[in-house]
Parts: C-alpha cells; structure tokens; sequence
C-alpha cells in the first residue's frame, strides 16, 4: 500500500512513529475545546525540536497543506480547529522546562510545557510565572503565549505579553529566528505581534518568560451580595480607592449552585453574587487594604465579608473559581463560554443585558467575570441533542458580544478569535484596521498557510459563521 | 450498565454496556489531559483521557468499529483516574474504560481469539490467591537468602526468564521476615475508642505482611481492637481489570461472607488498590446482593482516613530522617485521600516531609500494568524515579503494595541507596517507645 | 491647513524639510500623507522635537508633521483606568490631567513640556521605573494611526484585556514612525503611589555591586526601580559619603503606601548591612522629588541591553574601553544607559553640559536644573564630523563587539545633526528576522516616505 506523498514527507522528517494518519486516530483532533464545529486534519505530526518543525514546514509548504499548531487543545474559540487540507502540529512532546534562572527573573521553557508545570517546578524559589488561566493545570505556555492569555491576577500582574522577554520561532519557510531575551531588542517588536497571534504568525517553539517574585503576603476575600449591580459598584469603588488588588472575581447565582456541588465550600445559594478578592503585597499595610476593601464591600451591600484564615481555604477558593466553568459540566450537557470585555465600570449594565437575552431566547445563561478587569464570561447552558435550543444559544452568544462592542468593549478578552468569534471582527474592527493587521499575517506568511481560517477574516468579508 | 439485553449488545459493540449520560458528562475541556501519564509521557491526546472517551464514545456511537490502533490506546490507560481529580465536571473516566475493557477481554474470550497463558494462569489463578503464589516463591526466596538472586540479577541472567513473567519475577522484593500469620484478634491498647476488622488482601500479605504487622500496631496504638476475620481473600481488583468480573464477584462474595459488618466500626485496608476496590463494591455488579455488597462498601476506609478521622494519637518518638509520600493512584484519585497520610507523617518528631514533585503521577504499576504495558510502566518508573531523586529524600513512603514493588524495582536497577517503606511502618516505629 | 514657519529655535531645522504643516486634526494629516504618497515625498512627523536626534539622519528632503495641534484629551474614563489621547498631547498636560484623579503614566519622561505622547511611544521611552512598572510598550492598549498611504487605521482597543485582532499597536511603539503616523492612543493609568523614597550606598568594588544586585532579587523589598552609577555621573551622582574608594553608587528607588515605603528604607538598609554596607542615606519624601527628576533626565548618547545579571560586567568593560563614560544603569533591567565624553578630553572640566561636550539641540544636558527649556544649541561646535567618526568607530569596533559578547546589544540614542551615521552604526545589526520587518514596512509603507533612512528601513 503506497502512502500519500504528503504522509510519506512528513515520516521523513519526524520518522514513521511521529505522524498519525489513520482516520480513527485523526478524529481524536477533529475541535479542541470549543466542539460546535469538527473537522479531522489530513494528518498529526510530533516534532520534537525546532529543526523537525522547520522540516515539516517546508514538506507543508511543498505541498500546500496547512499547518495548526496545537497544545493541549483547551482553546474555547476553536483556535485548533483543522481548516481543509491541514495538518496537526503538536508541541506537547517539546515539553522540557530548559532553564530556571533567577538572577535574571527568567525561565527558559519549550512551547509545550504545561503552564502549571513551570509553576510547580518554581516551587520554593519564591518566583513564579504570572499569567494564570483557568486552563492553567492543563494548557501549554505555547498557547498562553498564541492567545496573549490572561486568568484572575492579570488585574495586577498583567497578560502574558507582558511577562514573555524572548521567543524562539519558526517562519513559514521553515527559518528558525530567536527574537530577545533583552529588553527592547533592534527593530520592530515582534515578540509583541507573535504574543496573542493564534499561530496565524510563525510557530513558536521556545519560550523565555519573565518570573515574578511572590507576594510576601496576601488576603483573599469573599464577599456576599444580593445583587450582581451592588458587587460591580464595589469592585469600582475599590479602584477608585487607588487599591489594584491581585484579582477581584465575580460569579453569579447560576455557576454557584454548580460550584457548590462540585466543591462544597459553603457559599450560601440565595446568594446574587459573590466576589472573590485577593490583595497582596508587603505584610506592612496588607491589613489596612484588607480593611479598606471590606469596607468599601459593605458600603456597598454585601451581606458578609470573609478572609480566608489558612492557605488551604484560600486554595479551594481559587480552586472554586478556576474549575467554576468546568464545573458547568453538572448543569447542563453543552456549554458555549464567551468571553466579552468591556470598560469596567459598564460592566452591571452588560451583565444586565445579558439576563435580558437570555430570557428573550428561552435559554439559561449564568456568569463568571474577571470583574476588576471588565472581563465577563457568561455561560450559555443548551444540549446539544437538541437543534433549536442549539441555534438559539449561538444566536445569543453574539447578540451578547455585540452588547459588549456597543459599551465600547472587545470580543475577546483572552480566549483569542479562533473560528468562533471569526464572524464579528468585522463588527469590532473598521475594512482599513483589518487590512492592517492582513498585511502583517501576508509579511509573514504569503501563502497563509498557518492556522488559516482563524483570527482573521478573509479580504471581502468571506467570513462565515 | 444495567442494560437488560446486555448480552447481544456488548457481543457486536464492547460500549455498549457505558450508559451514554456518562459521556455526555465530559465537556471536552482538555483539563484532565496534562494529569494523565500517558499523555504527559506521549503528548498523543489518543493516549490521555479526552481522546480515550471519544474513541470510546465513536464506538458507542457505531461511528467506527474498534480497530487495533485505537485498541492499543485503550490498552495503554493505566486506569489510574488521575484524570477524575482533574475533572471540573465530575466525568468518571472509570465506570467507562472498565467495562469498556472488560468487554473488550470477554469478546476476545468469545470469538476464542486467543488463549492468553499469563493472564489466565498467572494473573487470573495465581496472584490472587497467597496459598497458591507462597510455595511458587519459594525457590526464588531460596536463592534471594543465598544472596544468589541478586548476583543472578546483576550479571543479567533473570533476563533470560522470558517476557511477563520475567517482569514478575524481576518486580520481587528481596525477602524480609514478614512475621507470623496475623491473629484473629489484637486488643487496644490504652482506652478502647474502635473496634475494626482489618482487610489482608492477597499479594499484600506475601509480599508485605510486615507492613500488616506494623499496620495493627498502628491500630492498637490509637485504642483499637483490631479483628482479622478469616476466611477472607483477595478484593477481586485483579480479576475486574483482567476481563474476569466472575471471578472478581467471587472473591467479592468470599469476603462479603468472612465480614460481619455490625460488628465492626470500620473494615480498615492499608493498600490503596485494595482499598478502591473494596469502597466500589456496590458499584460493579448488578445483582440480588447489590444493596449488601453497598453496606460493606460504606463500611470500607483506609488507615491514614479512618485514624485521621478518629483522631490520631501523636507519635513520640523521634526518627530523624528526610522522606517524600508517593501518592497512589488507588489511595488519591479513586479514593481522594491525599491529606491524612501527609499529616500523620509529618506528625513524627524528627522526619522531614519533601513534597513529592508530580506526585500525583502513576508510578507505572498501576495493578498489573507493568506486568502487561512494560514499556510505559518502565517510562514512568523512571519519571517516577527522578522526581524522588529531585527531592534528596532517604525514605520513599507510598500506601500501596504496586507502587512500593514498581518503586523498589526501580531504585534497585539504579542501585540508589533509598528505601521504600508503608507510611504505617514509619509510623510503627515512631509508636514504639525505646 | 496651516503651513508654519520653522523657528530658529526649533529643533527640526536639522531635518531636510521643505515645509512643515500643522494639521488640525487627524483628518488633514492623513490627507497631507496621502499628498505625500502620491508624489513619494518623505513625511518627518514631528512632536516636541526632544528626541530630534534619535536615529541616523534622513537625506531625503520632505515634509514636517507637526502634531502639536492634535492635542485634545478624548476620553478620561478614571475609574477605568483608561485614557485617551490624541498624539501630540504633551507628557506633562496628560501627568497634569491625570493628577487630578491622582492617577498616573508610570513612565518616567526627561522634557516632559515639550516631550508629546506620540513622539514617546515612537520612541518607546521608558525609564529607571521601569522594573516595577514595564515599558512604555504595557502601557498602549490601542492607538489610531496614518499608514504610508495617508489611509487611517485603528489597532488594539480601549478594554484593557483584549486578544482580539494582532498587536499592531504594540509593534508601533518604538517603530520610530516608520509604520504610521500616530494620531491617537488610549493608555492604561495607574493609581499614583501615596509616596515614594529612595536608598543610595556606595559600592567599592565590582564584584560586591553584583553581590548586591543579585541579593536586591532576594530582598524582602519591592524596588521601583533599581540604578547603578559610575564613570563622570558616579561624582554628580547625589552623594553618599565621600569616598575614594568607590567604583559604582546604587540608588534603590521604593513607592507605595507611607507604612510600606518606611519599612522598604529600613528594610534594604538592614539587608545591606548583612552585606557589609554599613552606610546607606535614604531620600525621604521630600528629597525624592529631586532626585528622582535628576535620574529620570540624565542624558545618555548611548544604550546597551543585557541580561540583567550581566550588568556589572558590561559596565565594567565600557569603563575599560571608555573610562570617562557616564554611566547609569538600570541594573534590575540589565538596561544601560552610557554618556560619551567629548574625544580627546582627558578629563571633563565641568559636568557634561558644559560647551565642550556635543550634545544635541532641544536637550537639556544638566541634571538638577530641569527646566524643560531647550537652550544647547547644536550649531556651536557640536558633533563635528570627526567626532562621530569617532564615536561611530568606538561603537562599532569596540563596544558592540564587547558587548555581543555578554549576548546583548548596543543602539546609539543620539546622533548630532550634520553627521552622517549609518542606519546599522545606530541601531545595531539584525538577524533573519529583518527580512520579516522589510515585509511589514513595505507593506504599511510601499513607497517608503514615512520617516525615511532614520530608523532601520531606508
């Protein structure tokens, strides 16, 4: 049997054991975490260096076969979605943390190294990596690094841009460049247009980040509200305060019930909404901020306001919070999870307009939000056995981000475009900004063969939904 | 799982017998993948639990037949349920690749696709059985006490004992005088809060009946009287994960039959393979002794839980030493006890407790795993191996008798000056007063 | 449209303009561009003219876009800790606008009367509080600009998360225009600290500066900023004692609460003495002030970037190869900043400033005396030909090659007017990813006319 000269390529590059092209095994890659569209690549391949990706983009380049790059595959916009014709780049065998090195506040780590992983392995040094999404136990710092991902502390500490000072990256004719580590490298700065590209860039496959040095202190908080409006007051009472707290996090009635059952950590069920606040920093002053939020929480209307009194109880509080979607899972069979973003103080008003929708399209939504930041996550509930409610959910998710461009927000916050959002960066962006941003995905990659189909309409508004 | 026409389903689709609300549970988020250990090893989400439940789930759906690669990937899951901690969503990834297997091995036995010797005569009739694999070890004892295992160990020559049983005979601790038989009864010592029937399993009790010995200790210590009901055998883990859920509701019944629970606060089990099985006894057979086979399973708790929950009384004596805790799949993933052995050890004066790093990681045992997948269980072991060494610890402690076999196996082929010991041995000592 | 005449004073009459135009708003610059486009005459935006000097000089004769006009504050939306701007908004109105909800742009500016936002974010300045705070570069959320064509195109947005779209605008900052115009940016602001001090010690030797630098990483503390001294600017440096037997003077810089940057001073102080320093003066509140203006406006003609653990090195071989350099290094960012000393003096008779060293027009060489007023005036004797030559040779034979070494890179920041440096002599030289640059550039810019022959493109 004689295999096709694209497979037959790609096993000279990485050997016969590396690519995966039988249809039962390609199906495993058909959507990442974002499941409402499928598509099996025509092949997945395993490099284990930058020089086989190299290999590989040529042998793709040969044969006009585009190119995903995939992590664990927790992308929620289908950022791994395979377009026609592509093949499956994983990065999860590139997983070696190189090099930790405090003097310079560095690490120096492959693409595919769990986010966690680099956290854990930093344990004791008193440094860590600050970008922290939910996905973080499972998701790769590659693709923290494709989606500029954020998580709870960004408030404070910053997206991912902010904490990557170098990448090693493979161009779409297969050239290895390294951009960094030193601050301001010559040129334009390309290691922020690669920061939050989706792979439509390069692929990048080493990464130098940045290491933050843990708080001597911290507090965490939560506070209970009877309504969703009186939390958002609070959080933008606290800022105005001049307190940037490590992470003010919001979540609703709805994803509590689902929380409770998964964690039972005791958060009362009538409750409209709770925040989760952490401030940190010196121990000197940690108390009077402490103090200053809780009073700022009760003026506001909370009903109670605790602080966690052991590290394991400020732990099941994050861990309630980073598994809340997750945990959605027991509330209903399918979920689509947006990810709108809007100035933060307009925020009460969208979470407003968003129970409005929901009533309107006879679906149930509830809500996390990275409240300080203006980042709300509302999670439209349906089975996806049932078509019309299916149809219904998906009309309502955009209706919801058109809401969050009308307040002068942003489609995405930190799941990046992928497939999903595809259709309303027209919406977002003006014909000129878009052909911007085409001219950069053109200048490195003629032949847009990375990723193609994702984070960039097509010229002439081909896009579809 | 309680299909009525089971039967004919299970003979033409081996998902047949997974109740489809089980997958619709999984949201495909991807969190479980890096828990996994055969992904974390081969970065194929064919080989971590996502990928696995939408193989399983295509052949639920009649959307594929199972074909040999995707029955490789299905082989290679250690069954840990390390991907359950890592659900949010709460997916119980075993009550889907279990029976999933177990038809899998059943239509094999049907369609007389092969006769599988070591499965059927070592792993189905031999380990779980003490009275039967005691004589069988004897000559190798012999040679272990005439230091000639372990010469023939060195110059390779085990290696000429061929494939899995070579494996088996490899994994073999050297010989340590494991003590009598235990007694039917061991009173408290000290004020009586407990009486508990302890559960001896089969594998355990040769391999480490001294770990039993220093368990009851244990017990006695902390005011229990301590009952070892005979006539009860080995928990039928062996069974269920070989294809065999006869056999294992046999020995599920053999002890059903030796426990009488009321008259016992607690059936206490120190292995945490043993310990998962026992507490899943309601769960795995659908018959009139369901409800019965429930009650004993509620009554089911491991040492570290049910003495943390008791109120451990706190060791005295110092043991100055650097250790790290292994935790066992069966003991944190299917069980969720990670927090009780950690506090009873670092409650010894003296002993220094390093976290483990990936300690949640399956050491490659996994039942009889590395018996059967030796590649990836040789893999992991040596994961395994080099995180303990990342630690600097003197002691590895795990509550398990597969990790502590696949652990010692592993050091003794570095010839690293590290033992492995049974929390409850640490502990036994830290009891006793000088 | 106002066509303006160019002022004897103003720094821009070193550049090859043939007009200058003041648009009134972003409309009228991108139609002056798009004439511009059409006829492939080179577009010089200008702002406040205090980085004229930045880059080689251009050949190619063109016109002036003075952005002065574009000055408007769009939108202050505080409790978002947002705000925006159009591009040539001065640095101090917007600190001034800012202040009134005691908030601020973290980013320290020398000039800041006349320095203009747009001209910052071309530059992609940023200063000693750079540690704490990053660059200037996590500070741009969004920002509207004019492509080469004269077409106006928006990137990024006015949320401060936002994955949507590519970083264009991050890839602006520091561009030198040479992508686009800048019209209008929106910034993330910050809370201003309720106070701020700084702690200063002596270092004798090299190797107890790198000690302390790499126990500064270990300290309990949260610097703002962390600054190393030496060469010239070590004696005008505010001082700790007087010491012969100094080589470096370290100025740790602290912000926060009253409570927090109290216990910092005394903190770092107890630290040190475990380090054998046993004396330190801390600035209070009151003396910061100063001190703070002082090291946020020291001139440097050059700046070299290393991993941070490899600063005490690299300022040790510049002092080797040019012992009366300036030296100020922002040590926690392995960013070094290095003023030259005019060729063939032996010893400054005054502090750089003084008539014998070049310096560049519109900006103020002196220290303390931070008036903002441009008064060197680069026609008197400055940057002559033979001078640069030098500098260009020093640069190019000896520093960059001793500092490739250390894996960094050197960038000349300014170059006197009249002297003929190549593009590479200033900005360095770049790898395989120079051919990815040309491609953007040609792509924003087909014609090449925006800011032509002064940044890396032609």
């Amino acid at each position: 049997m004689s295999l096709p000269p694209l497979i037959t390529d790609l096993r000279q590059c990485v050997g016969p054991s590396n690519v995966l092209f039988a249809p039962s095994e390609l199906a495993v890659y058909d959507c990442d975490a974002f499941t409402a569209e499928r598509r099996p690549p025509v092949a997945v391949v395993f490099p284990e260096n930058a020089q086989q990706v190299g290999q590989l983009m040529r042998v793709c380049r040969h044969h006009g076969a585009a190119v995903v790059p995939r992590g664990a595959g927790t992308s929620l916009a289908g950022g791994c979605l395979p377009g026609p014709n592509s093949v499956v780049l994983m990065l999860t065998r590139m997983n070696r943390i190189l090099e930790i090195d405090l003097r310079n506040r560095m690490a120096v780590v492959e693409a595919g190294v769990p986010n966690l992983k680099l956290t854990q392995a930093l344990a004791g040094s008193g440094y860590h990596f600050a970008p922290d999404p939910s996905s973080q136990g499972a998701s790769t710092i590659g693709g923290n690094v494709a989606t500029n991902a954020g998580g709870p502390h960004t408030l404070k500490y910053g997206v991912t841009v902010n904490h990557v000072l170098g990448l090693e990256v493979v161009l779409s004719d297969g050239t290895i460049v390294q951009l960094g580590p030193y601050e301001d490298p010559p040129g334009l700065d390309l290691v922020g247009l690669l920061v939050g590209s989706e792979g439509i860039l390069g692929i990048v496959t080493k990464v130098w980040v940045r290491l933050t040095r843990n708080p001597q202190d911290y507090r965490t908080m939560r506070a209970i509200f009877d309504s969703v409006e009186q939390a958002s007051e609070a959080v933008s009472r606290i800022i105005a305060a001049g307190i940037i707290p490590a992470a003010m996090e919001l979540m609703d009635q709805g994803i509590l019930a689902a929380v409770e059952e998964a964690f039972s950590f005791g958060f009362p069920l009538d409750a409209q909404a709770i925040l989760i606040i952490e401030v940190d920093g010196l121990a000197v002053d940690i108390e009077r901020k402490q103090q200053q939020i809780v009073d700022i929480c009760k003026q506001f209307g909370a009903r109670e306001v605790l602080t966690a009194a052991t590290t394991a109880q400020r732990e099941l509080l994050w861990k309630c919070r980073k598994l809340a979607v997750g945990a959605t899972g027991r509330l209903s069979p399918s979920y689509i999870i947006e990810d709108g973003v809007v100035p933060r103080t307009r925020l009460p008003q969208v979470i407003r307009r968003i129970a409005e929708i929901a009533r309107s399209h006879r679906i149930r939504i509830v809500n996390v939000a990275h409240a300080g930041d203006g980042n709300v996550h509302p999670l439209l509930l349906f089975d996806e056995r049932d078509s019309a409610e299916t149809q219904r959910v998906r009309a309502a998710g955009r209706e919801v981000l058109q809401e969050c461009i009308a307040a002068g927000g942003s489609i995405t916050a930190e799941h990046g475009i992928g497939v999903e959002k595809l259709s309303l960066m027209e919406r977002l962006f003006a014909p000129q900004d878009l052909e911007a941003m085409r001219r950069i995905r053109e200048a490195f990659d003629p032949r847009l063969l990375f990723n193609p189909g994702k984070k960039l309409p097509q010229a002439g508004g081909a896009a579809s939904a | 799982m309680s299909n009525g026409n089971s039967e004919k389903i299970v003979a033409a689709n081996p998902a047949a017998g997974i109740g489809f609300d089980l997958f619709l549970r999984c949201v495909h988020c991807g969190l479980c993948t890096s828990a996994c250990p055969t992904y974390t090893e081969l970065g194929d989400e064919n080989d971590g639990p996502r990928g696995r439940i939408q193989l399983m789930r295509m052949v639920a759906e009649g959307r594929t037949p199972l074909s040999d690669r995707m029955r490789r990937h299905l082989e290679l899951c250690l069954d840990c349920r390390s991907c359950e901690t890592a659900c949010p969503s709460g997916v119980r990834y075993g009550r889907m690749i279990e029976p999933f297997r177990q038809a899998v091995e059943q239509l094999d036995a049907r369609l007389e696709k092969r006769f599988d010797w070591f499965r059927e005569l070592i792993l189905l009739r031999l380990l779980p059985y003490p009275n039967r694999l005691r004589p069988l070890l004897a000559p190798i004892r012999l040679l272990q006490r005439l230091g000639l295992f372990d010469a023939a160990e060195r110059v390779g020559l085990l290696r000429l004992v061929p494939g899995r049983l070579g494996r088996l005979v490899r994994l073999l601790p050297p010989p340590v005088s494991g003590g009598p038989r235990l007694p039917k009864f061991l009173p408290a010592v000290g004020r009586k809060r407990a009486r508990v029937a302890f559960f001896v399993g089969c594998v355990a009790d040769v391999f480490y009946r001294h770990v039993h010995w220093a368990t009851v200790r244990v017990l006695q210590q902390n005011g229990c009287d301590v009952f070892v009901p005979p006539g009860q055998g080995c928990c039928g883990a062996i069974h269920l994960h070989n294809g065999d859920p006869d056999g294992a509701r046999l020995a599920a019944h053999a002890n059903l039959v030796a426990f009488e629970l009321d008259r016992y606060d607690a059936i206490v089990v120190n292995h945490g393979g043993c310990g998962a099985m026992l507490k899943e006894y309601g769960l795995h057979w659908q018959d009139g002794l369901t409800p019965h086979r429930a009650k004993f399973a509620a009554k089911v708790k491991d040492v570290h839980e049910f003495l943390d929950q008791l109120g451990f009384v706190p060791p005295r004596r110092r043991i100055d030493c650097v250790a790290t805790y292994h935790d066992s799949c069966h003991l944190a993933h299917a069980q969720g006890v990670t927090a009780a052995p950690r506090k009873m050890l670092t409650s010894i004066p003296g002993l220094t407790l390093i976290e483990l790093p990936e300690s949640g990681i399956c050491c490659g045992s996994a039942g009889t795993y590395n018996l059967l997948e030796p590649g990836m269980a040789e893999r992991l072991a040596r994961r395994k191996l080099n995180n303990i060494l990342q630690t600097g610890a003197q002691v590895v402690l795990a509550a398990n008798a597969g990790c502590m076999l696949q652990i010692a196996a592993a050091i003794r082929g570095q010839r690293l000056p590290l033992r492995v010991m049974h929390p409850m041995e640490l502990l036994d000592l830290s009891y006793r007063e000088e | 449209m106002n066509i303006g005449q160019t002022m004897s004073e103003d720094p821009a009459r070193f550049l090859p303009l043939e007009a200058t135009l003041a648009p009134a708003d972003p409309g009228e610059a991108a139609e002056a561009v798009r004439a511009a486009f059409a006829e492939k005459k080179a577009v010089y935006p200008l702002g406040g003219g205090t980085q004229i000097c930045r880059g080689a000089w251009p050949q190619r004769p063109g016109l002036g876009l003075r952005l002065a006009k574009l000055s408007k504050v769009v939108d202050y939306p505080a409790d978002d800790m947002t705000i925006t701007v159009e591009a040539g908004l001065t640095a101090k109105r917007l600190a001034a606008t800012l202040a009134e909800h005691h908030q601020q742009l973290p980013i320290d500016v020398p000039m800041a009367a006349q320095a203009t936002i747009g001209g910052l974010i071309a530059l992609g300045h940023s200063g000693p509080r750079r540690l704490a705070y990053g660059t200037l570069r996590d500070y741009v959320l969004g920002l509207e600009a004019i492509d080469g064509r004269g077409t106006r195109f928006r990137a990024g947005g006015r949320v401060v998360k936002n994955a949507a779209g590519l970083n264009v605008h991050r890839m602006m900052v520091g561009a030198l225009g040479t992508l686009g115009v800048i019209t209008e940016v929106t910034l993330i602001v910050r809370p201003q600290p309720e106070c701020s001090a700084l702690l200063a010690c002596d270092v004798p030797d090299w190797q107890q500066a790198e000690r302390l630098l790499a126990a500064i990483l270990r300290s309990d503390t949260l610097p703002t900023a962390v600054e190393l001294l030496a060469g010239t600017y070590l004696e005008q440096a505010p001082p700790v004692k007087a010491a012969a037997d100094t080589v470096a003077r370290l100025l740790v810089g602290f912000e926060g609460t009253e409570a927090e940057v109290c216990w910092m001073l005394e903190q770092l102080a107890a630290e040190w003495r475990k380090e054998g320093i046993a004396e330190a003066k801390s600035f209070g509140p009151a003396e910061a002030v100063a001190t703070w203006e002082w090291l946020c406006a020291l001139p440097a003609d050059i700046e070299m970037a290393v991993l941070p653990g490899r600063t005490t090195a690299a300022v040790y071989r510049l002092l080797q190869i040019v012992p009366l350099a300036g030296v100020q290094a922002h040590a926690g960012n392995g960013v070094i900043c290095v003023a030259l000393p005019p060729q063939g003096q032996a010893r400054p008779d005054s502090a750089p400033g003084g008539s014998e060293s070049w310096s560049s027009p519109g900006e103020n060489r002196q220290g303390h005396s931070h008036t903002g007023v441009a008064e060197a005036d680069a026609s008197e004797g400055h940057g002559k030909p033979h001078q640069m030559a030098h500098i260009a040779a020093l640069v190019r034979n000896k520093l960059r090659p001793a500092i490739a070494e250390l894996g960094g890179r050197v960038r000349i920041l300014r170059t006197p007017p009249g002297v003929a440096l190549t593009r590479e002599d200033v900005w360095g030289p770049l790898g395989k990813e120079r051919a990815v640059m040309d491609e953007i550039k040609q792509r924003f810019d087909p014609a090449g006319i925006l800011n032509p022959g002064r940044f890396i493109f032609p």
